[in-house]
């Protein structure tokens, strides 16, 4: 709960001055040693321009290419994640932002569109599709009709739209991409400082590709304090979960060495424990980092349009109090009073560096437990037909939580909603199914068509306290056209991440991991097979028809005297001739 | 004692002195001591006091001893050292001296092994010395050395030239060798020849009717002789006709079934295009551009026979002046009611300029004013001057054809030029040499100044394609934080809005503007450098191309269509600034076709430690760069530069544009119409054939409209024209086909094709053969 509390008042202090001043920038960095020797960075830069100046397309903290796009497709608000690797939630609690900030594996993109028609609404996306694309070097142009959807309730918008406009959100998901580096350098182009200063000096592309989890977002919305001064605001986020002693391999030498055994700890209470037998034991103290190590670079200063805000403590740490922080000279600490938090102001012109000292773990910083835990698998076998299986866990032993839940199949996975069935598992282990209505409070189904779009459902669902519910619907694998598989369509094909929205306040987010679906795949040299053995087939039948027909038929005797005026009985005669050469020029040797 | 004959040191002779002492006092005191010694004499006391005192003494010297003991250890000790040092010297010394021995040794053998170094030129067996004098007397004169290497160069030569001589005999060898097998071949073969001779003719001689082909085994059955060996039975006539109607029904089937079917299915849709009309268009046969420039004269003060004789005199004067027909000047009078009514609103021509004749008292020679902000020139003269009727060729006549002929003297070149650079006008030059006095655009730019046509063709050479819309950019960018604003609304407002304002009726504008702070430099461009003369950093002239980091500044052109314009203002870094260009301490640029750079040296802040710049640039300070900006906007654009009158420029523009145009669009259609002609397997829809027409009536259209002056209207279809012959161009189903030959489908069906045509076609050609024979046979 501290940490979502946390994350909220940070939102706040990043919301705060915005009232104030019309267009400005704000940045933050937010540091969190978590379990496992893991570390949470999470990194978010503000910027507003006033509805005005983007409207007048005057562009100082909003990225004109970024500007552009939004007003070539009329789009009001938009969000776009680019997201790799798995939040561990049994280790590491509940997610930053409340899963607000992060998408589904691959890329993500939602949008309000302000267009009069569902028809010029989606031309529109798919221009807004295809221009982001160019922007941030990803395949976000495939992002087609069937990866499109429109969630009745899973998204509401978070800005502030004049009410006449006629706004449709459209939703489109890439679960194949792979996020790199070259979707970072245009996302750090966005920012007025370019990666050069401030915290953004700090992305990296070889350490932040690198970790075990990673989120990229960027989030543009009207906001309006008052009727008449609007701001457009444009979020960018990075959270990633870095392994400590991964990030701290050098990048020379980054293949992990064993430990010498003078600094092995053993466990001496093991029975076969002796001078050369060592069961090593796990080192109780926190490990000890700093920014140089784990990110490769220092912060260079302060990015200067930062620099007026009133919040000028760009730098948080999330350690206990009693925990050892070395900072470079220039910077300030400021401890708060919960006892796990403290922040740092910058010598705007000083590089600064962060040091945490290795030291025995007396306090925690206690993380809160995730409010529902979702799983979501492909059962089954056989290249027809398949099942999908998704848990929903609520740890809580007091609570129910209601959520909505959504996902978007690809039109080639036909699932049989009739199949649908529910299974509650309660803490003594015990499953009883029932019926699905008593889970299921509502239901958004809209079927899929092939090639043209893909199943969407939406379920809101209850999950009782101190229970399992397990969710089972079969499915049918279509048959693809031949020039519908991709070029490795042994892999399997992605099937996108389900969403699941809490509905608290604010709501939270939940994504399951994406699925890869294996389809039957015909052999691909099946054609050219084909057309050369018909080709044989047909061409050996009619040769024999045609010569049956033409051919003139002679006893074998008259063939014999046909046969030396052939073209072959001459050359039989030529044969015959040279082997007599060849036979007298022997003998004139022998 | 042995002692003095072997210690002769004399340092060492006090030690033996002493101890000799000692060795006494020593002596006295045992005899003293001694106890056989009758001691009863004494006292004994007293004996032991002398013994005490002796005692002493002996124990004096004994120190005495010791101390020069210890000196002549030292002594010796120091001169060890002495010797040790005095060896290695010595040691030393030998050393080198072996060294130099070593050394010595081993040059007098170097210098052994280069005396008897034998050589091979030395064993050469070169011609002698007095018969190479005879060949080279040159050479007499010459030292021994030279004279050598004379010599052995001759031996090369004359070595090399033998080679040779040796070479080619060889190779007459090889060919004559050659020869020789052939013959011996020819000679074995011939030996073949006749045994099969002799064989054959044993054959023929016991079957002398041998039947091979059907010819013959007709023959055969004709003659009663019947043949030795078994030959096939005569084939009937019906069965050779059955066969033959076999194979003519399937190559029936071939042809009229299979053949439509195949020609049906791969053949390509094309529309037909007037390709003949394409290509007039391009060649310029059908249309020739003028330019008829109505003129208007507004004589308020002149009666109406006066001002119809002035206006009269002075066309003549502007006929006489003018020797590009291509482009004229028509006066007429503003209120002359015949022509108003004569013409329909449709063929009514745009005025280009009006002309007001206002008579002044007080004036010597007439004066010409033009209008800044409207098409107006203004001629003052003094009402003496204007002409009588009687006059041919009065000075105020003249005066205004002048004046006029300067006005549009500019706007003339660049049409000429236009159409000279072109097929169209290219054409007007050969093809009506008689239908004018001197029409050829390339005589008026030869008669313009050479510094004004450089001018034209660079100015054309810099401005952009015409677009119905351009997007300009204007964006500041500064390597460090600040200036982080500017008062850029106010500075477009103010400076820019008023140039696109006027370029309306043109062209559409939409502007963007962007603040990018830590804008740095590409690493492989050349850094400014310090000038100590002018107290700036400077960039080379050749160095500006780079100066623009392409990969890393956000100056992605707009999206839309339309071409988009930059415009960068560039704040450098405290640490480099002024920045200038070098050779000429400019601070803007254009870069042709693209946009253009204003470097922005603000004065710098110094009440901070370290000179920062400003972090806002006022209106104030960005008003040259804007106004930098709005010129460059007008050269992009293809504004001319004079006269100084900007709707008149603005005119001039449209009727440049509309040339330009016309004949983009002339030469698309050419283009088309060439590549439909050498691309026969593209595939042209009908839309092409759509757009094709819509060109060339619009280009028609255009023609109409330029002969008439109405050029708002031509430059109107000439837009229209130009898109639709860019879309017909670009046509995107036209390039599909072209990536798949027929060769692969072939490729793909030839494991049919193959065995079923090989039969049918040696089918085919048997019947053929046949059909010959007997064709033959009838008529023997």
């Amino acid at each position: 709960m501290l940490a979502r509390a946390l994350f909220s008042l940070l939102a706040f202090v990043a919301l705060a001055p915005l009232i104030s001043a019309s267009s400005d920038y704000h940045e933050k960095l937010l540091l969190q040693p978590l379990p496992q020797s893991a570390l949470l960075a999470s990194f978010t830069f503000q910027g507003n321009e006033s509805q005005q100046s983007f409207d007048e397309r005057h562009f100082r903290y909003f990225p004109r290419a970024l500007g552009q796009i939004l007003r070539h497709s009329n789009t009001k608000e938009l969000h776009l994640r680019f997201t790799t690797g798995r939040w561990d939630a049994e280790s590491w609690g509940s997610r930053p932002w409340n899963g607000s900030k992060e998408g589904g594996t691959g890329v993500e993109l939602w949008a309000w569109i302000d267009a009069p028609s569902d028809q010029e609404a989606f031309a529109k996306w798919i221009t807004l599709t295809q221009s982001l694309s160019g922007l941030f070097c990803a395949s976000l142009n495939f992002v087609d009709s069937t990866r499109t959807t429109r969630p009745a309730a899973l998204f509401d918008s978070t800005g502030d739209h004049p009410a006449s406009s006629n706004l449709h959100l459209l939703h489109g998901t890439l679960p194949g991409e792979v996020v790199c580096t070259e979707n970072l350098t245009p996302f750090v182009k966005l920012l007025p400082c370019k990666g050069k200063a401030g915290i953004s000096s700090l992305l990296d592309g070889h350490k932040l590709f690198d970790a075990s989890w990673q989120s990229m977002s960027v989030d543009v919305r009207p906001i309006c304090p008052s009727p008449d001064e609007c701001v457009v605001q444009i979020d960018q986020t990075v959270d990633i979960v870095l392994d400590i002693d991964r990030s701290k391999r050098p990048r020379d030498n980054p293949i992990p060495r064993p430990v010498p055994s003078e600094e092995l700890v053993c466990d001496t209470s093991k029975p076969y424990h002796d001078y050369d037998t060592c069961y090593p034991l796990e080192s109780a103290a926190e490990r000890g980092w700093s920014l140089h190590e784990i990110f490769g670079r220092t912060v260079s200063g302060v990015c200067p349009l930062a620099e007026n805000s009133e919040d000028n403590e760009p730098i948080c740490l999330r350690v206990p109090h009693d925990r050892g922080v070395y900072v470079s000279p220039g910077a300030t600490e400021s401890k708060d009073e919960t006892g796990f938090s403290r922040c740092f102001s910058l010598d705007p012109s000083q590089p600064f560096d962060l040091l945490v000292q290795e030291q025995d773990a007396t306090v925690q910083v206690p993380l809160d437990e995730p409010v529902l835990r979702a799983e979501r698998t492909i059962v089954g076998h056989g290249q027809e037909r398949g099942g999908m299986r998704i848990i929903f866990d609520n740890p809580s032993d007091t609570q129910g939580v209601d959520f909505v839940y959504f996902e978007t199949l690809p039109w080639f996975l036909r699932p049989y909603v009739h199949t649908l069935q529910a299974t509650i598992t309660g803490r003594d282990g015990i499953r009883h199914q029932v019926p699905a209505s008593q889970i299921i409070r509502e239901t958004f189904y809209r079927p899929a068509i092939d090639r043209e779009r893909g199943t969407q459902l939406e379920l809101a669902i209850s999950v009782p306290a101190a229970s399992t519910v397990t969710l089972t619907y079969d499915f049918e694998k279509a048959i693809l056209r031949y020039t519908e598989y991709p070029p490795d369509a042994n892999r399997g094909f992605n099937v996108a991440p389900a969403v699941i929205k809490l509905s608290q306040d604010p709501p939270v987010y939940i994504r399951t991991t994406s699925l890869l679906l294996p389809l039957p795949t015909p052999d691909f040299s099946m054609p050219y097979n084909v057309i050369i053995l018909t080709s044989t087939v047909i061409a050996l039948a009619f040769g024999s028809v045609f010569n049956l027909l033409v051919r003139r038929f002679v006893s074998v005797d008259e063939a014999a005297a046909l046969t030396s005026q052939t073209l072959k009985g001459r050359l039989l005669g030529k044969i015959v001739a040279l082997k007599d050469r060849l036979g007298g020029k022997q003998s004139k040797t022998e | 004692m042995a002692v003095r004959d072997i210690v002769a040191d004399e340092s060492l002779l006090p030690v033996l002195n002493t101890s000799a002492e000692t060795r006494e006092q020593c002596q006295k005191l045992l005899a003293l001591l001694d106890p056989t010694i009758d001691s009863t004499s004494r006292d004994p006391k007293e004996a032991a006091l002398a013994a005490s005192r002796e005692q002493k003494q002996l124990f004096a010297l004994l120190a005495r001893l010791r101390g020069q003991n210890r000196d002549a250890v030292f002594h010796v000790r120091e001169t060890k050292q002495s010797t040790a040092e005095a060896r290695q010297e010595i040691d030393r010394l030998h050393l080198q001296l072996q060294n130099l021995y070593y050394e010595q040794r081993h040059l007098t053998g170097e210098i052994a092994a280069c005396d008897s170094y034998d050589h091979k030129y030395r064993s050469l067996p070169l011609i002698p010395v007095e018969e190479f004098f005879e060949l080279f007397p040159e050479h007499r004169e010459s030292d021994s050395h030279e004279l050598m290497i004379a010599r052995i160069n001759h031996e090369h030569a004359e070595r090399e030239k033998l080679e040779q001589a040796r070479q080619e005999l060889l190779k007459r060898k090889q060919a004559l060798i050659a020869e020789n097998n052939k013959r011996k071949e020819d000679l074995a073969s011939l030996d073949q020849d006749l045994e099969r001779f002799i064989d054959h003719a044993l054959v023929m001689t016991s079957k002398p009717e041998d039947s091979g082909s059907e010819k013959t085994a007709v023959d055969a059955i004709m003659t009663p002789s019947t043949p030795a060996k078994a030959a096939p039975s005569p084939e009937k006539p019906e069965v050779a006709r059955t066969r033959f109607k076999v194979i003519a029904a399937f190559w029936a089937v071939i042809i009229f079934l299979g053949f439509p079917i195949w020609w049906k299915t791969t053949s390509i849709y094309r529309a037909s295009l007037p390709i003949e009309d394409m290509s007039d268009w391009a060649d310029g046969k059908i249309c020739r551009p003028v330019f008829p420039l109505e003129i208007r004269f507004e004589t308020p003060s002149l009666p109406d026979a006066e001002a119809q004789h002035l206006l009269r005199t002075t066309q003549h004067t502007l006929d006489d002046l003018n020797e590009f027909s291509a482009h004229h000047l028509r006066l007429k009078l503003s209120d002359d009611p015949s022509v108003e009514n004569s013409l329909t609103p449709d063929e009514k021509a745009d005025t280009a300029l009006t002309v007001r004749l206002l008579p002044r008292e007080d004036l010597t020679a007439p004066r010409a004013e033009l209008q800044l902000d409207t098409a107006q020139l203004d001629v003052l003269y003094s009402p003496s001057q204007v002409p009588p009727p009687s006059s041919s060729n009065p000075p105020l006549s003249a005066f205004i054809a002048a004046e006029l002929q300067r006005l549009f003297l500019e706007e003339k070149a660049t049409i000429a030029h236009v159409l000279s650079d072109s097929a169209v006008g290219a054409h007007i030059n050969t093809n009506t040499p008689s239908s004018s006095n001197n029409q050829q655009p390339s005589a008026i730019l030869n008669s313009i100044s050479p510094q004004l046509a450089e001018n034209i063709a660079r100015r054309l050479r810099r401005s952009m394609k015409y677009a119905d819309t351009y997007h300009l950019a204007f964006s500041l960018f500064t390597p460090g934080a600040e200036p982080s604003s500017w008062d850029i609304q106010a500075a477009v407002q103010e400076y820019i809005s008023p140039v696109l304002q006027s370029f309306a009726p043109i062209s559409n504008f939409t502007v963007d503007t962007q603040v990018q702070l830590y804008a740095t430099f590409s690493p492989t461009a050349p850094r400014p450098e310090y000038d100590e003369s002018q107290s700036a950093w400077t960039l080379k002239k050749d160095d500006l191309s780079a100066f623009i980091n392409a990969a890393e500044w956000p100056l992605s052109p707009s999206i839309g269509s339309g071409p988009t314009i930059n415009f960068i203002l560039y704040v450098p870094a405290p640490s480099q600034s002024p920045l200038l260009v070098k050779e000429s301490s400019a601070t803007s640029w254009i870069i042709p076709q693209w946009g253009g750079v204003f470097v922005l040296n603000p004065p710098l802040d110094a009440a901070s430690p370290s000179p920062t710049n400003p972090s806002h640039l006022s209106q104030e300070s960005l008003r040259p760069a804007f106004l930098t900006f709005s010129h460059q906007l007008l050269t992009l654009l293809g504004a001319p530069t004079t006269p100084i009158s900007l709707p008149l420029r603005l005119q001039t523009l449209i009727r440049v544009r509309a040339a330009m145009l016309l004949l983009s669009a002339s030469s698309t259609m050419g283009s088309l119409a060439r590549l439909t002609e050498s691309l026969p397997s593209i595939p042209i829809p009908a839309n092409v054939a759509a757009s094709v027409s819509t060109t060339l009536s619009h280009l028609s259209l255009t023609c109409t409209h330029l002969r008439h002056g109405q050029f708002h209207a031509a430059l109107a279809s000439a837009r229209v024209a130009e898109a639709e012959a860019e879309r017909s161009f670009f046509e995107k189903s036209m390039v599909g086909q072209v990536y798949f030959p027929d060769e692969h489908k072939v490729a793909v069906y030839l494991p049919l094709l193959g065995p079923v045509g090989v039969p049918l076609v040696v089918g085919l050609l048997k019947e053929v053969k046949r059909f010959v024979a007997s064709r033959k046979a009838k008529k023997a």
